[in-house]
Parts: structure tokens; sequence; C-alpha cells
């Protein structure tokens, strides 16, 4: 009787497992910026190959967790990650931002992040120097 | 008369539940309930959806409407200078449109108080009552955040307003600067008049007809959905509230939302399964996926910008 307990804890297992995504992958990590970390901006993945861009904006202790539009996570391949952390204008002015990170990681023809997203959860923490 | 040492059938079906039948019994309604409940959300998704593409067709057909009366597509009046001449009302092209949206008395009620320079007091600031009309055509069902009235829209911040969860496509100007790296290169024009999409702040100043989208009409995208969540640009009938940019990449989701940071969330997005709904400016209305190429979705929302593009 009691292994007849265990039987939906089995199949809540095997579902949770049955979902994970051969093509799929998931990025979170930290930016630092010349040995600070950011507390703000954006973090971008551009595939090499065709494919949606990945983007995530970076929390107040500086993590970031990708998402693709409105679902979270990646497909699988290679990205070059460029981030952007600037001011706000103010709305009605001819004010423009001003960049706080170093500029060649603003552009993915400058960047040289690169990462390589595999299945399941993957760990980047990017670091910027001028 | 003795008692008979049998077990009476009727008193044993009085005896309690053990815990393993309760537990099974349990076990089988929640299965029952885990079935049903996904259908019912799946129900209620579509029909959201629906709803989303029938308002869109309705503005499809508001613009074309407004297009005969005044040939040209209902226009913005920015409440900055920037160029344009007064009165800088700061009315918005969705207020121009609310009576080829079965609004009429709405409409009306504006137009006595539409004089004068909004940042006088005057133009929208004296139309705030109606500015709260929370007409059902502007917000997407699945768009929770747009049911009710707000009061941190940009330039009403502390004024409860009604906010849209739909945008006129500005094109893809960089709003603010916030997406460097948006494959058209644009840089931010969304204060002036060269912006390359249909609905601008001042586009009073220039008044687009259908016969400049050279583009074509069907290659065009006119008006998409927002997450009010997302963005403190959402004033229903206000200049400033009702346009939206290309610039990012579609359904850029930020978790937590940063509705203040306007150079990042001025685009489009929406709360359904990975798809956006637009109306295109031949006044149909396409559900564009999360996965369309960057530079493929700029150049559907360009007026005129000559690329061999067509709407999946």
């Amino acid at each position: 009787m009691r292994y007849l307990l265990l039987a939906p804890g089995a199949v809540l297992f095997l579902t949770v497992l049955g979902c994970s995504d051969p093509n799929w992958g998931s990025a979170s990590g930290t930016v630092t910026s010349n040995g600070k970390p950011l507390a703000s901006g954006v973090v971008a993945f551009h595939p090499t190959n065709d494919g949606p861009v990945a983007v995530s904006s970076i929390s107040p202790d500086g993590r970031f967790k990708a998402m693709t539009g409105a679902k979270a996570g990646l497909s699988v391949g290679e990205y070059k990650v460029t981030v952007i952390d600037q001011t706000i204008p103010k709305m009605g002015t001819t004010e423009s931002a001003k960049l706080l990170t170093p500029a060649k990681y603003m552009s993915e023809k400058t960047t040289d992040l690169t990462v390589t997203i595999k299945a399941g959860p993957n760990a980047v923490n990017l670091i910027l120097n001028d | 008369m003795r008692s008979i040492p049998f077990p009476n059938p009727l008193r044993r079906s009085r005896e309690a539940f053990t815990l393993i039948e309760l537990l099974v019994v349990i076990a089988i309604i929640a299965i029952l309930i885990a079935l049903l409940v996904p259908a019912v959300q799946k129900v209620r998704d579509s029909a959201a959806k629906t709803q989303c593409i029938n308002n869109l067709k309705q503005f499809g057909i508001a613009i074309h409407s407004h297009h005969d009366n005044f040939k040209h597509i209902p226009e913005s009046v920015s409440p900055w200078g920037e160029g344009g001449p007064p009165p800088r009302t700061g009315r918005g092209w969705i207020l121009k449109v609310l009576p080829y949206l079965d609004q009429q008395p709405l409409f009306d009620a504006f137009a006595p108080s539409l004089v004068g320079d909004m940042f006088s007091g005057q133009g929208l600031m004296n139309c705030v009552p109606q500015l709260q009309a929370n007409i059902s055509v502007t917000r997407c069902p699945a768009d929770d955040g747009a049911r009710g009235l707000s009061t941190s829209e940009y330039q009403f911040s502390g004024t409860l307003v009604a906010v849209t969860s739909y945008k006129g496509v500005i094109g893809t100007t960089n709003m603010g600067g916030g997406w460097p790296t948006s494959p058209s290169g644009l840089t931010d024009g969304h204060g002036g008049i060269l912006n390359n999409g249909l609905f601008f702040r001042n586009s009073y100043q220039v008044k687009i007809k259908f016969s400049q989208v050279l583009d074509g009409l069907s290659n065009t995208l006119a008006v998409g959905e927002d997450i009010h969540e997302q963005s403190s640009h959402g004033a229903t009938f206000y200049a400033n509230g009702d346009y939206a940019s290309c610039h990012a990449p579609l359904n850029t989701i930020f978790i937590p939302p940063q509705p203040g940071n306007w150079p990042l969330v001025m685009s489009f997005r929406s709360r359904h399964l990975n798809f956006v709904n637009f109306c295109v400016a031949d006044g149909s209305v396409r559900s564009l996926s999360q996965s369309v190429d960057w530079l493929t979705y700029q150049q559907m929302c360009t007026r005129a910008g000559g690329e061999p593009v067509q709407i999946p």
C-alpha cells in the first residue's frame, strides 16, 4: 500500500523530466563592468545563425535571465552577446542617453563576448572591460 | 431470542472510509481537474485572441473610414513645440478615430475642450474626465494591466487616465537610443516628422496618405499590441501614449517590468502565447510569431523602405 502512494510522485517526476527540450536552454548569470556589477541595462543574445534574439534586463543585484519573447530561455547554439547600460533621457527634450558601459559591447559587430548555449541551464557570467 | 453472530451488512456500510480510500478518491479528482484546467485555459486564451483580433480589425476599418473622409491617416498633435504650429493640444490619433469606433458621443465630449496648448494647462489637460473613458475596443482582454485606469502615465503622472493596449507603429526609429543594435540602424527621430512608420506624435505636420505607403498597404504594419504593465506610455487618447516603435525585438518582455525606461520599452508585445497581433495598413489583422527575424520585422514596420517583404 505504501508503494501505491509513491505512484503519483513518480508520475510527477517523469512529467517534469519529460519537459526538457534538447533544443532549448536557459542562460542566467551576472554582469560586471570594469570590476563593478551593473545594476541596470540590457543583455542581448544575437544568434550567429538565423533565429530570434534573446533579451534580458539586468536587475539591481547585477543578475540577468535570458528570455526569447515571453518564453524563458533560448535555443541552443552560438550567440554573440551585447550589453548596454545607459541613462534614461528626459522625454520631450533633445537630451540623448549617456552610455555607461564600454562602447564595443553595444553592437554585435564589435562585441567580443560569445557564448555557446547547451540544453538545460547555462551559467553565463559576463565581464566587460574597456 | 438469541442474537445472530453474523455481521450485519447494513451496519458495516456505516463504517468510516480508510485514509487510503480517501487519498485515492482525492487523487482521482485531482487528476481529473488537472486534465480540465489546461483545456479551460486554452479556451480562455483563444477567446482573448479572437476578441483582440476583432478590436484590431475595428481599428483597421476606422483608419480606412478616416482616410475616406479626410484623405489622410488619422494624425496626432504633439504637445511639444517640435516645429509644429499651435494649438499643441496633445490629441492622439485614437481620439481622432473615435467616431469610426462607434464612439461619437465620447468624441463630441472631447471636442469643445480641445483648445489651446496642453502644456499651458489647456488642450488635453482640459479633458481629464473624458480621458478616463475606459472603452473596450482599446483594450486586449489578455492585457490585465489595461483593464483599470492608471495614474503613472507620462505627462499625466498623478492623474487618473484610461490606458490602451494598442499602439500605432511609428516605424523603426531608435526611441531614446535604447536599441543601438537594431538591424535597421535608424537613429532616434520620434520627436520630429522624419519617421518611417504611420503613427507618430507630430504626424499633424505631414498628414500621411495611403498613396505615400510605397511598400504597399498589405506589407506595412499599422497598429500593434503592447502590455500596459511594461510601458508607462499608454494614455489612450494622448499623442505621446498611442504609438510604439519596432526598434526592439518583437515581444521583448522585461521581468521585472521597467515601465519608466522608455528607450527600452516603447515597443510591441503581448500576453498571448508567443505571438503578437497587428492590424496591417490594408485593414487585415495578422498574428506575428515572436520568433520572426528582427530585420524582417523592422522591414514590415516601414511604410516606404523599399524592402521586398511580405507579412507571413
